[in-house]
C-alpha cells in the first residue's frame, strides 16, 4: 500500500508539473492508475513505472487539447511565501530555456523522484545518457539561476 | 545542491485531496505467492549463493584431481556441507539474532512468512546443490547413489537441525557461536566415521540413517514453530 501511495505521490507530482493545476493534476493521476490497472496486474519498479508515466504524460497532452474550453488557472499551495514564489517563477523560467532532451530528464529525476534506472526506462535511453544529460542540464540550470540562488 | 533543492521545491503541488479514498478503493491485484517468494531471493545475502556455488566447484574439482580415494571425497565434501547448513540456519534466521525480528514482524509482510519464503529458497538451493554433488559421487566413486546420498545429506540435516533447535533456544550471538561449534562437532564426528573408518561401513550406516531421521523430524518441529511462532499475520495479499 505504502508503495502505490509513494507511486501516486510522485504521478500526482509529474501531473502537476505538467498542467500546474492541482485539481487536475490529481484527476490525470487517479486516471492513468485506472487505465494501468485495466491493462496490467501489478506495479513493478523500473519498466511498470515508466509505463505510468507514459500514460499520464498522454493524459496530459489530452487535457492541453481540451484545456481552452475548461480555462483553468494555475495554483500553489497555500503555504507559499511570496519569495518562495519568486524562486520557483524563476527556477521554472529557467528549466524552460533547457532543450526538450534535457528537461525531461530533470523533471523525471527531480520533480518526479525517479531512480536513474527508472528514468532511463521511462525516456527510453541508457543510463549512462541519464547521467550525460542530467549533468549537462544541472550545469546550465546554475548558470541560468546565477543570482537567484 | 542548491539548483537540486529548488528544483525539487518550484513544483512542489498542493497536498492530494483524494488520494487516500482513491488508493483505498482501487481494486487491483496483488502480489502473488511465487511472486513473493521470489523477491526474497534478492533478500538473501551473497555470500550464501556465493558459498552454495564454492562446495558445488570444491566437489567438481576433488573428483577430478583425486579420483582414486573416493573416501577422502567423501570426507571433503561431508565437512564442507555442514557449513553449507550453518549459512542456511543463519540466514533463516538472520532476523532474530541480529534483534530485527519485532521489525520485521510490522512491515509488509509477516515475519513468518519472510522467514518461511527464505527456507523454501535455501531449501531448493541447497537440494539442488546436494543432488548435485549426490550425482557426481554416486557416478564417480563405487559408493552407489544411496551411500553417496546419506553421507552427504545426513550432515547437512544434523547440523540444520541442530541449529533450528539452538536458535529457538539461545539469543542473540550466542546463537551464532553455539552454531560454530556445533557444526565443528558434526564435522569431526564425519571425519571420525568416514575417515579414519575405525568402525563397520553398515554400523556407520545405520548411525548415519538414524541420525538423518531424526535431523528431519527436529527440523519439521522447529519449521512449524517457526511458520506458527508469529503473533502478527497480515496474509499475502492475493
Amino acid at each position: 500500500m505504502n508503495d502505490l501511495a509513494d507511486i501516486y505521490d510522485k504521478i500526482y507530482r509529474f501531473c502537476f508539473y505538467k498542467v500546474r493545476n492541482s485539481f487536475v493534476a490529481e484527476d490525470i493521476t487517479q486516471e492513468t492508475f485506472l487505465k494501468y490497472f485495466g491493462q496490467q496486474s501489478k506495479i513493478r519498479r523500473g519498466q511498470d513505472m515508466a509505463y505510468l508515466y507514459t500514460i499520464a504524460k498522454n493524459l496530459c497532452v489530452d487535457h492541453f487539447r481540451r484545456k481552452q474550453a475548461l480555462g483553468l488557472t494555475e495554483d500553489y499551495p497555500a503555504e507559499d511565501f511570496a519569495e518562495q514564489r519568486e524562486i520557483k517563477v524563476a527556477v521554472r523560467g529557467a528549466l524552460e530555456k533547457l532543450d526538450e532532451r534535457q528537461r525531461e530528464i530533470i523533471v523525471l529525476r527531480y520533480i518526479g523522484e525517479l531512480s536513474v534506472n527508472e528514468t532511463a526506462c521511462a525516456a527510453g535511453i541508457s543510463r549512462f545518457a541519464v547521467y550525460r544529460l542530467e549533468k549537462a542540464a544541472l550545469k546550465e540550470l546554475k548558470k541560468l539561476m546565477e543570482g537567484v540562488l | 545542491m542548491k539548483i537540486r533543492e529548488a528544483l525539487r521545491g518550484a513544483f512542489t503541488p498542493p497536498e492530494p485531496r483524494n488520494k487516500d479514498r482513491f488508493i483505498g478503493s482501487i481494486r487491483y491485484p496483488k502480489l502473488s505467492y511465487s511472486e513473493f517468494i521470489l523477491s526474497q531471493i534478492g533478500y538473501i545475502r551473497k555470500r550464501v549463493w556465493l558459498f552454495s556455488a564454492a562446495v558445488l566447484l570444491i566437489v567438481i574439482s576433488a573428483v577430478y584431481m583425486i579420483p582414486q580415494n573416493e573416501m577422502y571425497l567423501v570426507w571433503i565434501v561431508s565437512t564442507l556441507i555442514p557449513f553449507l547448513a550453518l549459512m542456511t540456519a543463519m540466514e533463516i534466521s538472520r532476523s532474530d539474532i541480529f534483534g530485527m525480528s519485532e521489525i520485521e514482524a510490522g512491515c509488509r509482510y509477516s515475519l513468518p512468512q519472510l522467514v518461511g519464503a527464505r527456507m523454501i529458497i535455501l531449501g531448493v538451493c541447497n537440494f539442488a546443490v546436494i543432488s548435485a554433488i549426490a550425482v557426481i559421487l554416486g557416478f564417480f566413486s563405487s559408493l552407489g547413489m544411496m551411500r553417496a546420498v546419506l553421507y552427504i545429506l545426513t550432515p547437512y540435516i544434523t547440523v540444520n537441525g541442530i541449529a533450528l533447535v539452538v536458535l529457538d533456544k539461545a539469543t542473540g550471538l550466542e546463537c551464532v557461536y553455539i552454531n560454530v561449534a556445533a557444526t565443528l562437532g558434526v564435522i569431526l564426528t564425519g571425519i571420525f566415521l568416514l575417515g579414519g573408518m575405525p568402525f563397520d561401513a553398515r554400523f556407520v550406516n545405520i548411525l548415519y540413517t538414524v541420525l538423518c531421521v531424526g535431523g528431519a523430524i527436529v527440523i519439521a518441529i522447529q519449521g512449524r514453530k517457526i511458520m506458527n511462532g508469529g503473533d502478527v499475520c497480515y496474509g499475502i495479499n492475493h
